[in-house]
């Protein structure tokens, strides 16, 4: 039979089928059917017969397992059903056109004719099959027992008893219901914790009659934590507090209660031991060492799937470590501060959305009664905590946004002003210093002294329409690209020339979008998920809105963990310049709609301000 | 043609001693007009031509499928190259054919027997069917004394109609094979060959009849 140029073509450039010399992909065109599904459209349906080996021509598919969970999404020139069909059983998966498909139907026979006829070509899809087969559903999970929900951890339903109770029936009950800890409630909810060994140490040691009332021995107003936070959250604030028990709660109230033992299925080569890692150290030089790890950690997490915002607290949350413990370190090397103060981060580290690739802004916020002398002190102090974080790999801040920066190592009441200056007198200078200062968050010293600016803040920036104005104007200097074929937006020079900036075109609209949005609604929220959902709440933008938005910054920054991590591996310094050829066509068009998504609310925010 | 006059003209021609394969084509009772176009049998056919008028042009070369189940079978794909009476003349550049390459094809006679049998049952899909159906008309006549007779669905057409109900807003949106297969979300494939076109207008056909599930082959036709 005369070949068919377009189809041997494209057989021809497929892998495995490569192997094939042109009489045998001759043969295989031949016996070949071609089908269109419909995006929706069901191709093969787990334990239904398959006698096809499945060819995507064009248009995308996914394949689902029983559960209906996603394993993999494939695009043009991917296979599927040749599990099915080299082990000669019922279908597996599920496979779902996602787009769109023209399908290439392989008839069984001619493909067994092909696995006989070549060795190599034989060989190409018995690997094939072992990766298909050991192929798990592709639903983010942190290795280990960290990345589930905290309520899931919770095992029974709360133990508690009334503040009105003594000592002794705490302890009786305790004994009945065979716990560690007893939450206390009072009519407004969770007052207080007592634990086993709070018994030990509060009362038997320390000679305290056991009629009394457990409010003289319990832990007032205890920590707890949201049943919807991560594990690995509440495993950080059990280590960071040194507690062993964490209530956890809801919003209808307690859910119950998590303890230490509860993770003990955590492995060795977990995040957590870094972070206790970092915390016994007592030097500078000893952060940085425990540091190295760091990178082989976040591709541990990238492999175990961990999206882009379980990502970016995992990261934030060890750069918080570090910065902690390197005030620590100072403190011991200076003393004491002279005042009171609150260590701010600002920027990614601010929100909770570190990359693999973040620099390092951070500030001083003062108390009132800090004096000129009192600067050196809280100058040497910023200095060991900036050199530590740059010695670390979060390099300098570029535009000195530091602590170290005698500019913005300030009192509280000189914060005020300057944020009330930027506000009213939006200039552009002041324009590009709102945008880091606004993500400010206090991770060491007195929250008091954040929460006092950020409240005067919010009061200011919501009454200021002109200055709101002006954020979303400035917020459209990076745009993204319109399409991803004809009109790709590259960098035009320097070393990134021909790759794609994701941060820059992709994540910096949507997170400046987020804190504009979420300013108009009066909300102080710190991530771009919160801010964005906050804003939905307060009819700011539509839910819709909201939630195609942080799809679209899912989908962006995955692509960034994906492209950072290779880079690790490659024992290269991560950016966030992604080359078109590291995509397939599947992503280029997700990438594609992300895309659109950002700049269809780019220009409701212009609407917003009357700007368009 | 409509159904029912197709009907008629065909019952009218089959009155008469008409030669094989032809008498089997008209004996064959044609797919129901009530079927939808999944359910029937379709052959997607392309024929290049020496010209632009049916009247004189000559068929160069032809290439079709069947489209069954709702697939293009590859395995019934088929071109043939056509030995003219006369030179191949200016349209050799578009379409690669040369008079020596043309020279070693069948006689037009013998192709238009394996044209007639294969839509024996069938209904025809064509492209833009103006051209090709007038010239297998006129073939059919010289060789057999009748028209083609057959059902024939143009890809074509059934999209004009379609964005004429819509008063589509893009006005006079594109249909050629290529851009309406875009707007399907199907591959590009590269023009002027005559089975290429035919597999392409095959996929067009099995995505419109996807997308349009509910209408029947009489509907089609209109």
């Amino acid at each position: 039979m005369k070949e068919i140029p377009e189809i041997a073509q494209f057989l021809r450039a497929l892998p495995g089928f490569d192997a094939l010399d042109d009489a045998q992909v001759a043969a295989c065109a031949k016996n070949i059917d071609i089908a269109y599904y419909r995006q929706g459209d069901d191709i093969l349906t787990t334990g239904s017969e398959n006698r096809q080996l499945h060819i995507i021509r064009s248009g995308a598919v996914e394949l689902r397992d029983v559960g209906g969970e996603m394993m993999t999404r494939l695009a043009e020139g991917d296979c599927f059903g040749f599990p099915s069909l080299m082990r000669q059983s019922p279908a597996r998966n599920h496979s779902v056109a996602i787009e769109d498909s023209l399908v290439y139907h392989l008839d069984g026979e001619a493909f067994a004719r092909a696995r006989r006829a070549s060795n190599e070509f034989d060989t190409w899809f018995i690997r094939a099959l072992s990766d298909r087969l050991t192929m798990q559903p592709t639903t983010p999970t942190f290795r280990g027992v960290s990345g589930q929900r905290v309520r899931n951890l919770v095992t029974r339903a709360p133990v508690s008893i009334m503040t009105s109770a003594t000592i002794r029936e705490v302890a009786q009950k305790m004994v009945d219901e065979r716990v560690s800890a007893m939450l206390i409630r009072d009519e407004e909810g969770l007052c207080g914790i007592v634990t086993d060994r709070d018994i030990r140490k509060r009362v038997v040691a320390a000679d305290v009659a056991s009629d009394r009332p457990v409010t003289d021995i319990m832990t007032s107003s205890p920590m707890s934590i949201d049943g919807d936070a991560h594990a690995y959250e509440a495993a950080m604030m059990m280590m960071q507090g040194n507690i062993h028990h964490l209530p956890v709660t809801t919003l209808g109230g307690l859910l119950g209660m998590v303890s230490r033992s509860d993770f003990m299925r955590l492995e060795t080569e977990h995040p957590l031991y870094l972070v206790s890692d970092i915390g016994k150290q007592t030097t500078a030089e000893g952060v940085v060492e425990a540091c190295r790890r760091l990178p082989g950690l976040v591709v541990g997490q990238i492999e175990s799937d961990a999206n882009g915002e379980q990502l970016g607290k995992f990261i934030t949350m060890i750069t918080d470590t570090v910065t902690r413990q390197l005030l620590r370190i100072a403190e011991s090397t200076y003393g004491p501060p002279p005042c009171e103060y609150a260590w701010v981060a600002l920027g990614s580290q601010g929100r909770f959305e570190q990359s693999a690739k973040s620099d390092q802004d951070n500030a001083l916020v003062l108390s009132n009664e800090a004096t000129d002398a009192d600067d050196e002190y809280f100058a040497a102090l910023a200095k060991v905590v900036s050199d530590g974080l740059d010695a670390c790999g979060y390099v300098y801040c570029p535009g000195d946004v530091m602590a170290s920066n005698p500019k913005w190592r300030r009192p509280l009441r000189e914060w005020k002003q300057y944020f009330h200056r930027w506000i009213t007198v939006p200039e552009e200078k002041a324009l590009m210093h709102a945008n880091i200062f606004f993500d400010l968050r206090c991770v060491a010293g007195e929250s008091r002294l954040v929460d006092e600016l950020k409240k005067s803040v919010r009061d200011d920036a919501r009454k200021n329409e002109i200055f709101l104005a002006l954020m979303a104007k400035n917020a459209m200097s990076f745009q993204p690209p319109l399409g991803f074929f004809r009109q790709f937006v590259l960098e035009r020079s320097g070393e990134h020339k021909n790759t794609l900036d994701l941060k820059l075109h992709g994540i910096m609209p949507i997170v400046e979008i987020a804190r504009i949005r979420s300013l108009a609604a009066g909300e102080l929220r710190i991530s771009t998920r919160n801010r964005l959902l906050a804003a939905a709440k307060a009819k700011e933008i539509t839910e819709t809105d909201a939630a195609n938005l942080i799809d679209a910054l899912d989908f962006i920054e995955k692509l960034r963990i994906e492209h950072q991590s290779r880079q690790l591996q490659a024992g290269k310094q991560p950016d966030n310049h992604l080359s078109p050829e590291e995509l397939s066509p599947l992503v280029r068009q997700n990438l594609k709609s992300a895309f659109s998504q950002v700049r269809i609310s780019q220009s409701a925010l212009l609407n917003r301000f009357h700007l368009a | 043609m409509r159904y029912s006059w197709l009907k008629a003209r065909r019952w009218w021609s089959s009155r008469r001693q008409v030669p094989a394969p032809f008498d089997e084509l008209l004996a064959r009772p044609m797919p129901d007009p009530s079927r939808l176009l999944a359910d029937i049998e379709l052959v997607s056919l392309d024929i290049e031509t020496t010209g632009l008028d049916p009247a004189s042009a000559d068929m160069l070369s032809v290439g079709w499928v069947i489209v069954r189940n709702g697939r293009v079978d590859l395995g019934t794909a088929v071109s043939h190259i056509v030995r003219p009476s006369s030179g191949v003349g200016a349209s050799a550049s578009v379409h690669g054919l040369t008079d020596t390459v043309v020279g070693a094809g069948l006689d037009w006679g013998v192709v238009l027997d394996k044209i007639v049998g294969v839509l024996t049952g069938r209904v025809l899909v064509v492209h833009h069917a103006g051209l090709d159906h007038a010239l297998l008309d006129r073939m059919c006549a010289q060789r057999y004394g009748s028209r083609l007779l057959v059902p024939v669905l143009d890809t074509l057409a059934i999209e004009h109609r379609r964005q004429q109900q819509k008063h589509h807003l893009e006005e006079n949106a594109s249909l050629r094979l290529s851009d309406l297969r875009d707007a399907y979300g199907l591959p590009r494939y590269s023009a002027h060959d005559c089975l290429v076109d035919a597999i392409a207008t095959a996929e067009l056909v099995l995505a419109i009849a996807s997308h349009r599930h509910a209408e029947t082959l009489g509907e089609l036709l209109a």
